[in-house]
């Protein structure tokens, strides 16, 4: 039998042995042989061209004990061998290779930062940990105010960033508007973010790739963790499936409600006042995944995510009365007066997963996902009047409904292999079908029903909707050419129904060495993008988004990334990271600032036009970004810097910066275990004041008045101010300085108290959100004095604090 | 000096508090690049209301909007909750804003009318008014005018405009009455292209239908016929011995009015946060030299009767 066809594999997962995670950047190799590999994202592992006999194979990660197994390969068999690694505090040093140091060696990774679920739970945040407000902290993401969780990556905008949970596609994961984002951070595993150059198996977004992990579950028993902060109350539960014959599995279910509401309501019962309107306002969210293995090849996964805003109001008042007549005589008289307003936005998304790995080389993965992202606002009135006695007697009744909803729907079904035939090369497939609908709609109905008539009305003023279809294959292949040079290839072919046509998408990487411990990289790609947000581009508090196509009649909006890099990464996990890159974004669009709300007596003015109505732009941003990282020991912690320049280009103003641009930002995290018991982190940031538009005089200005023939008579006018060229000035610089302490507190049975506090904005900077302007006058003359400029501020000085608990 | 004692105070306190706590209080602001101009608003119409040529000049960011010297308004008002007649005193300064010693002209063909100070605007007081020195001043469709306007401070603004031809109303193209549930057409002669369709109504209803009967404003662009919807909704119609008059009109307007007054209504403001802007784009339709409109429209009107 020749050697080669005697060779085998052994292949497996390697996973934590207290909560049966996965443990990606493993290194596993077999003893005496050079042969060995590192964990995938999954935490599984192939190692090829096995000789047949007795051997020893070790799997190590640092922070886990080493662990050895003994195992004899048949001649051309494959071995199947899971690890499960202890935790080992005190082993740092035991263990010479971390996953840190395999991922630098092994990924083609550029412009790439993975935070762990302890990354983003330390960092001082409002009220609770948020995974979008740490990200906020890295060198390229921008964000326009403390208001808004979002994420402006690299010139990009919110809506060019692709978020998945679980290969889930997520739209909008934020609640009251975009303060939080809807991931409960108890949930997560680990998030990766791609700040640009990402490769082909990402698409749809040319922005950026936010893909979230959650926890599998506990396998090893029940685990929880409780959180209580001023606003809200979470909690986590996990714990393993009973097991039937080969079928094993485990479960986690993570939650989270805003309680103020229900305070607000308690106080009032307690005051008397239970008739009043309290806190008309909740948030709630939800995370649920099972998985069943069944035997060693195939897992099953059930995900669901789910995150809701309530704003709710129903007031009604029901009177009745006697009126008297002027001769004396009653009437008596009823009415009842209803008003309901009910605001509702969120995401809803579910999906199952099956992973089959037919052979140790071939893993294939199949998502069936469906996704949905809605906000409603619906308004209704209703009265009733009647006159209960006497000649006139009847009764009057009206209603009437207001409804607004957006609505984005995404129905996935994804098939990819991933490829592994040697510890070079890795290929992976994959194919995408995305059916799409979206539909945005005002409605109006009501009816009329009096003693003599009665009708009813119904007027659907806005209604856009589309149900396209997005498609996509894509190949990517890995190969590591030489031992300083590893190279990454791509294409992804992508094709949407409004416009019909396929659009190529090639993706390039590098890694270069230049030593151990210093590489080069790079990367190039093509990044399409078939939707967007049609919210007017310059607002800075944006509560809801507007989900729509992008339109048939233009051509596909694209960027292109060039990306290059050095990064370095010491013996002691110090890294440090330099990138330079430019985007060019072609063929954009953005919605004609204009009257929404406000119709115009033209035709041409209705909100279905004005919605539709979208403009052609390009935009274009270069920077250069510096990591310094530390991820290890006492004091952990990161310093971001980026120089950053975007602008964009319309035919109304050619260039100009976006409302997001900064073109410094300096950021500092810090992370320091104290002692035992006391946690310390901080985080600074400074940055570039955001563009606004100046003022260069004032004006007594003409209105409008929509109805009425033309004539002078309707006009009138109001204090209008004269705009300057546009963003051509910045606010004051931004700077914000949060801190965190938290105190830790050991519980029964290995359980653990944390008690901690966290104050944002210590210094009380005014960071400016917006200027308003207002004539000042003098109190006692009331005369004019000029103009007064007066800030809207974003945080003010906002302590905070919360207490956890986990077993 | 004893360094150790120094260094029990912490130095970088007073520079962290020296930068706390700032920029919450406002602050009386200035333009950066100021550039003084002029604002015009001039209308033509043949059957519009007396021509007036609003003026008022640009003013920098900083300084007060008024000179300081007071007139007192006495404002009478019916009180809507006692019936009874009421007042108010409004305070007024003399307006920055107004420019009273401006050189007006208008010239058309072969002649020309000067204008002269009338004071303030009757909708604002920020704007000067001036009139035709003369009577019988009346435009004439078809005709081109061109403004001038000179002030002693240097500041000039010239413009152009073309009285619109008259759209003529065909008659004979809507019926002589107009029933509550049909559509109601319209055509007229083509004249500028740019057409507005005012539909007013007058009627003897009983009050809580009022709100049945719909008064319609629509423009219509390159065509020369309209088709409305049913004057009265349908589900709503009057009752026996009810009528309604609809008076019906068309305005051809010249581009300058259309662009200024319904295609960039009142400007256009950048809004980011609510209705809080960063200042409008003004804009300068028929003038050079300043901001403002110098437009011109012509109306023709049919009335008719529409019958439950």
């Amino acid at each position: 039998m020749p050697l080669l066809a005697q060779q085998g594999t052994i292949s497996g997962f390697v996973r934590d042995s207290t909560s049966h995670e996965t443990l990606s950047y493993a290194n596993v190799f077999v003893q005496g042989t050079g042969l060995g590999a590192v964990t995938n994202r999954d935490g599984y592992y192939v190692i090829n061209g096995v000789a047949p006999g007795p051997l020893k194979v070790v799997a190590s990660i640092i922070g886990y004990g080493l662990v050895e197994r003994e195992a004899a390969l048949p001649a051309g068999g494959n071995l199947r061998i899971d690890f499960e690694l202890s935790p080992a505090v005190l082993a740092f040093e035991e263990v010479s290779i971390s996953a840190q140091r395999q991922r630098f060696r092994e990924a083609v990774e550029v412009s790439t930062v993975t935070l762990s679920s302890r990354d983003i739970e330390v960092a001082p945040a409002f009220a609770e940990a948020d995974l979008m407000r740490t990200l906020q902290l890295l060198p390229g993401v921008q964000s326009v105010s403390d208001f808004s969780a979002a994420l402006y990556v690299r010139g990009s905008t919110p809506d060019q960033n692709l978020i998945l949970v679980d290969g889930i596609t997520i739209y909008s994961p934020f609640h009251l508007g975009g303060i939080f984002s809807t991931f409960n951070t108890d949930a997560i595993k680990e998030a990766e973010f791609i700040a640009g150059g990402f490769s082909a198996r990402y698409g749809g977004r040319m922005g950026s790739v936010i893909d979230i992990v959650n926890r599998d579950g506990n396998a090893s028993g029940l685990a929880g963790r409780f959180n209580i902060s001023l606003i809200s109350a979470k909690g986590l539960l996990e714990g393993p499936l009973p097991k039937i014959g080969p079928l094993t599995g485990t479960y986690m279910f993570s939650g989270r409600r805003t309680y103020l509401d229900k305070i607000v309501d308690l106080a009032l019962i307690a005051a008397g006042e239970s008739d009043e309107i309290g806190l008309p306002y909740h948030f709630s969210d939800y995370q649920v995944k099972v998985n069943f293995d069944i035997g060693t090849r195939h897992r099953i996964t059930l995900s669901s995510f789910n995150g809701l805003d309530i704003l709710a109001v129903e007031d009604e008042t029901t009177d009745s009365y006697d009126r008297f007549e002027p001769g004396g005589s009653s009437v008596q008289e009823s009415y009842t007066s209803r008003f309901a307003l009910d605001w509702s936005w969120g995401n809803t998304a579910n999906s199952i997963a099956w992973r089959w790995i037919p052979t140790p080389q071939l893993v294939t993965k199949f998502y069936l996902a469906g996704s949905r992202y809605r906000y409603g606002i619906s308004v209704s009135d209703y009265y009733k009047s009647a006159v209960l006695s006497g000649p006139d007697a009847g009764s009057y009744e009206s209603s009437s409904q207001f409804d607004v909803y957006d609505l984005v729907e995404d129905r996935t079904i994804r098939l990819e292999a991933s490829y592994l035939p040697s510890s070079k090369h890795t290929t992976l497939a994959g194919f995408e079908y995305k059916a799409l609908h979206f539909n945005l709609a005002w409605l109006f109905s009501g009816s009329v029903t009096s003693t003599d008539t009665s009708f009813s009305y119904a007027d659907t003023s806005l209604w856009i909707e589309y149900r396209p279809v997005e498609q996509a294959a894509y190949l990517e292949h890995r190969w590591r050419a030489t031992a300083r040079l590893a190279l990454q290839f791509g294409l992804r072919v992508s094709h949407f129904s409004l416009h019909g046509r396929l659009n190529p998408e090639p993706r390039l990487g590098l890694k270069f060495f230049l030593r151990e411990d210093l590489a080069l990289t790079g990367a190039w790609g093509r990044y399409f993008q078939y939707l967007t947000t049609a919210n007017p581009s310059d607002e800075n508090l944006r509560i809801i988004d507007l989900w729509l196509p992008a339109p048939a009649d233009r051509p596909a909006p694209y960027s292109e990334h060039t990306i290059l890099g050095l990064e370095y990464l010491s013996d002691n996990n110090f890294q440090i990271k330099l990138e330079v890159y430019r985007k060019t974004f072609a063929n954009l669009v953005y919605l004609k600032q204009g009257f929404i709300f406000f119709l115009g007596p033209d035709a041409e003015e209705s909100p279905e036009q004005v919605l539709s109505e979208f403009l052609p732009a390009q935009a274009k941003s270069r920077g250069v970004e510096l990591l310094l990282r530390k991820n290890q020991g006492k004091l952990r912690g990161w310093a971001g810097y980026s120089f950053s320049q975007t602008l964009w280009k319309t035919e109304e103003f050619d260039w100009y910066p976006p409302k997001y641009d900064r073109t410094h930002t300096f950021n500092l995290v810090g992370d320091w275990q104290l002692s035992e018991r006391w946690h310390f982190s901080t985080a600074y940031t400074f940055a570039t004041g955001n563009p606004y538009t100046p003022l260069l005089g004032r004006y007594s200005g003409l209105g409008w008045t929509p109805y009425g023939p033309p004539s002078q008579n309707d006009y009138w006018f109001e204090t209008r101010y004269l705009a300057g060229a546009k963003h051509s000035a910045r606010y004051p610089y931004y700077g914000r300085w949060d801190l965190s302490l938290v105190r830790s507190r050991p519980g029964r049975n290995g359980a653990k108290r944390e008690f901690y506090i966290q104050v944002l904005n210590l210094l009380n900077r005014a960071n400016v959100f917006q200027y308003y302007y207002q004539e000042k006058y003098d109190p006692r003359t009331y005369r004019s004095l000029g103009i007064e400029r007066r800030v809207i501020p974003m945080f003010p000085i906002i302590p905070t604090i919360g207490w956890r608990y986990e077993f | 000096m004893n360094f150790r004692a120094r260094q029990k105070w912490p130095m970088w306190l007073p520079v962290l508090l020296s930068v706390a706590c700032q920029g919450w209080e406002p602050v009386l602001v200035s333009s950066g690049e100021f550039e003084p101009m002029l604002n015009v608003v001039a209308v033509l119409s043949p059957d519009g209301p007396e021509v007036t040529v609003l003026i008022q000049q640009i003013l920098p960011m900083e300084g007060p909007s008024g000179t300081g010297e007071i007139r007192i308004d006495t404002v009478w008002y019916e009180d809507w909750v006692t019936g009874d007649s009421s007042y108010f005193l409004q305070e007024y300064e003399v307006s920055r804003f107004e420019v009273n010693d401006a050189v007006v002209s208008m010239a058309w063909a072969d002649s020309s009318v000067d204008f002269a100070y009338a004071g303030a605007s009757a909708q604002n007081w920020h704007m000067s008014r001036y009139r035709p020195i003369g009577a019988g001043f009346v435009p004439r469709g078809g005709v081109t005018y061109q403004l001038s306007i000179n002030t002693p401070g240097g500041l000039a603004v010239t413009g152009s405009t073309t009285v619109p031809r008259t759209a003529r109303m065909i008659a004979s193209y809507t019926p002589d009455t107009l029933s509550a549930s049909e559509p109601v057409p319209l055509a007229w002669e083509a004249s500028t292209g740019f057409y507005q369709i005012n539909l007013n109504y007058d009627f003897n209803l009983e009050t809580e239908r009022f709100w049945c009967i719909r008064d319609v404003q629509e423009v219509v662009l390159d065509d020369t016929t309209w088709l409305g919807e049913p004057l009265v909704v349908p589900e709503c119609p009057p009752a026996p011995g009810d009528f309604i008059w609809y008076t019906m009109s068309v305005a051809a307007l010249d581009s300058n009015y259309y662009r200024y007054f319904i295609r960039d209504p009142g400007e256009r403001s950048n809004f980011t946060f609510f209705l809080l802007g960063e200042g409008d784009e003004a804009s300068a339709y028929g003038i050079e030299g300043g901001l403002g409109v110098f437009g011109a429209y012509r109306s023709d009107a049919l009335v008719r009767l529409v019958v439950p």
